[in-house]
């Protein structure tokens, strides 16, 4: 019998100007590059949901709407998939603050508050790192489920 | 976004809500309904999602923005069509308590006295 390849060290990268419209975008690169661990509809879903998140943030916070360039990597180490989204845009002045659920600084745009929120909720482990002027990297994971066993080679 | 996004009913305002759903599309949600014209005499607020396929937490935003309009003046909002998933956010957001949820437009829309057919329309 062949043994299944073990995926190791794959990752992507990837720069995008700061635009919402570059948040679908964002999404569906990472969601295919997931694709080959075989994830369930959930997962990606749920991967999706946070890419976006990040995203978003860094467009409205980190470089409220204005010019500049986010970068999106992602990485494969067994079934764990790491997404690291970075701005270096002005920075989070206290991060527990901005990760606390209804916080938010731009409730006038119509944010809600539960972008970190939804982020922990769909992800196993998310890290934000930050410096005021600087920019901001969120570091998130997620341990996929085993692959489903659907018979084809 | 295709489709009209939105039609008014008597005191009802409908938004059929796109595809995707996140900041992006919101901003342009925000544009076409948010206006003293549209919201005139409205008292309650439909969200269509049979569309929805994703959502994040602009979505959320939405929803929660145009609840305190309502709330203000004593009106209410419902949602239709909503998907399993769109539902399992909007309970982590919290926004099931906040909003009535129902399967069929008839339901949302609901009994309204000034509710003329084929009312103005985008």
């Amino acid at each position: 019998m062949e043994k299944r390849d073990e995926k190791k060290g794959e990752k992507m990268s990837l720069l995008l100007e700061s635009r919402s419209q570059n948040e679908a975008f964002a999404r569906v690169v990472v969601g295919a590059f997931m694709a080959r661990l075989d994830p369930t509809l959930e997962e990606v879903e749920d991967v999706k949901t946070a890419v976006s998140e990040a995203v978003t943030n860094c467009i409205i916070h980190g470089y409220h709407n204005r010019p500049g360039e986010i970068s999106i990597e992602a990485s494969i180490e067994g079934r764990t998939l790491t997404v690291k989204i970075e701005d270096h845009g002005v920075g989070i002045e206290d991060i527990e603050q901005a990760r606390e659920p209804l916080f938010t600084t731009r409730a006038d745009s119509g944010r809600s508050g539960m972008g970190f929120c939804f982020m922990e909720a769909f992800m196993d482990q998310v890290d934000v790192e930050s410096e005021l002027w600087k920019g901001t990297t969120v570091t998130m994971k997620k341990e996929l489920k085993e692959q489903r066993r659907n018979g084809v080679g | 976004m295709r489709g009209m996004l939105w039609e008014k009913r008597g005191d009802r305002l409908i938004i059929h809500l796109p595809e995707e759903l996140d900041h992006h599309t919101s901003q342009k949600i925000a544009r076409e309904t948010e206006s003293p014209g549209r919201m005139a005499g409205v008292h309650r607020i439909v969200f269509d999602y049979t569309r929805t396929q994703f959502m994040d937490s602009a979505g959320v935003g939405t929803i929660l923005g145009y609840y305190k309009r309502m709330q203000k003046i004593n009106g209410d909002i419902t949602i239709y069509g909503a998907s399993r998933r769109v539902l399992r956010l909007l309970e982590i957001a919290g926004i099931h308590k906040l909003v009535k949820i129902y399967d069929s437009e008839a339901d949302a829309i609901g009994e309204d006295k000034k509710n003329a057919p084929s009312a103005e329309r985008r």
